[in-house]
Parts: structure tokens; sequence; C-alpha cells
């Protein structure tokens, strides 16, 4: 078990899925649960097509220097998108996303459309689109990872994992998991996908790190400081703007 | 076409961060395949990406500051 595929998987498919939750919910209280349950199953056959095409496709054909370097070149560019999200999150650059007020949202694009008996056509595209694209995420960074660093297993248990927690969460409490700090998770996903793609993508193309794979602790540090500083300096262009 | 966009819109959302990263990515194949420094390669790549990062960052601030 690679630990550190695990919980980035793990982080990365949880907060895509709390987003993706929430639609489901806002979905369910309208147009039932007929409807909202239809919507996941055809969202997750979706994708585990995609992950049952491409995953074994690209471990038997792709050789492991082109992977790691296209693969990781994917990984770096997404990881560095959520860590500059990140940081003008934090920095008040952004509005932090909310998930109450998604699910508020939601609930009343629902309800200003007729609900239909049986399965609601609305209803349940709103939640195919949902579960798919945020779930589109999730496989890309269970695919880049898992493939990449040859720990697919680990990768995937990652998911599940997040999955089934969202999950239960879900059926639990019957609301938003808008406790869940979605923001700073996106941004602990943010650093470890961008480390990680950075070493990658260098060993790809020839480069030696020092100590090999411990350099990506390295890495998350780099990328730490980087956060560290630009948040303050960029909240303080703020204040002198004000 | 819009699945294309759609996985476009995954990877980028701002150029100057993509050029960057694009940029350290040649960088790094100069440095690693044509100079052979293979030890500091990794680390220089390092550097293009924190001031891609820097870069776009700066940019965002001064459009704020502007509108």
């Amino acid at each position: 078990m690679n630990g550190y595929v695990a919980a980035g998987s793990f982080l990365g498919t949880g907060v895509e899925f709390v987003e993706a939750l929430t639609i489901v919910l806002a979905v369910a209280t309208v147009k039932g649960w007929r409807s909202a349950l239809a919507g996941i199953g055809a969202g997750i056959v979706l994708l585990a097509v995609i992950v049952g095409a491409f995953g074994p496709l690209l471990i038997r054909y792709v050789p492991l220097d082109a992977m790691k370097m296209v693969l990781g070149g994917l990984l770096l560019l997404f990881g560095l998108r959520w860590l500059r999200k990140a940081i003008l999150r934090y920095a008040g650059y952004k509005a932090l996303h909310n998930e109450a007020e998604a699910y508020e949202e939601e609930l009343k694009r629902q309800q200003a459309s007729t609900r239909r008996s049986g399965i609601d056509a609305f209803g349940f595209a709103t939640v195919l689109n949902g579960v798919f694209l945020e779930g589109l995420e999730a496989v890309f960074i269970v695919l880049t990872m898992g493939v990449t660093a040859g720990a697919m297993s680990s990768a995937v248990t990652g998911a599940v994992a997040a999955v089934v927690v969202v999950c239960l969460l879900g059926i639990v409490l019957r609301k938003p998991l808008q406790f869940i700090p979605e923001n700073t998770m996106k941004f602990v996903v943010g650093v470890m996908l961008s480390s990680f793609g950075t070493l990658w993508v260098a060993e790809g193309a020839g480069a030696v790190w020092w100590h090999s794979d411990v350099s990506v602790l390295f890495l998350m540090g780099i990328y730490l400081v980087t956060a560290g500083i630009a948040v303050p300096l960029l909240k303080r262009k703020i204040r002198e703007r004000a | 076409m819009k699945a294309l966009k759609v996985v476009w819109g995954l990877l980028v959302d701002d150029a100057r961060l993509a050029i960057g990263t694009l940029l350290s990515f040649i960088l790094l194949l100069i440095v690693s395949l044509g100079l052979h420094w293979k030890q500091a390669a990794g680390w220089i790549f390092v550097v293009g990406l924190v001031t891609s990062i820097a870069v776009s960052l700066l940019h965002e601030a001064a459009k704020r500051s502007k509108s």
C-alpha cells in the first residue's frame, strides 16, 4: 500500500464527492430519491467505464518514462491549478466554496422546474452531470497517481474509501457537508499533486532527485512555503487597495 | 468537442500559469537532456514552476487592483 497515493486519492475524491453530494441531496429533496439514485447510478457507470477502459491500456502499452512525463505533466497542471485557486481563496480574491449556499441554489433551480412522475428527466440529468463532472476530476487523480506511481490498488482504495465515507455521512446526516473544510482539503491535494507531478515529470525527463522519492517531501515543503508567502502578500495588496 | 473543453478546463484556468509550466518543462529538457546536469535539472524545474505561480498570482492581483 502506497500511503501518499492512497491519501492523495482519498482527499481528492472526497472533496469532489462532497460537492456531488450537495447536488444529489437537492435533487432528491425536490424531485425524489428515484431520480437522484438513477442519476448517481448512470454517472458511476460512465466513470467506471472510463477507468476500466483507460487504466489497463495505459499500464500495458505506455512506457514508464513517457507515462511519468505525460501523466505527471497532467497531474502537475491539475495540481498547480488547485493550488493557485486555493491561494486566491485564502487571500480573499475568490469566494470560498460554501456547500450550504450551493445546496440552496440547486434547490431553487429544481423547484423552478415542473416535477414529473417516475424518473424526472431534469433531476436525473442534473445528478448525472454533477456526479460525472465531479467524478471525472476524481477519476483523473486516481488514474494519474495510480498509474504513474505503479500503485493503482492504493489509488483505488483511497478513492473508494472516500466515496464510502461521503455516502455514509450523506445518508446519516441528510444535509450538505458544509462542516468539511473543503478549501483546506483542496489546498492539501493541490500541494500533493503539484509535488508528485513535479517529481515524476522531472524523472521522466531524466532528472535525478536527491535521495530519489524522498525529494517529494522537500517539494511539498517548497509549495507550502510558496503558498505561505503568497497569501499574506496578496492580502496586503487588497488592504493597500482599500 | 465539449468533452475536450471539459478536460481542458480541468487542467488550465490561467494561461500564464500554463505557459510558465510549459517553459519550465522546456528548460528542464534542455538542462537534463541537453546539458546533462541531471542532479540540478529537477530543482531548476521547481524554480521555474514557483516563478510561474508567482507571475500568475501577481497578474491576478494587478487585474483586481485595476477593476
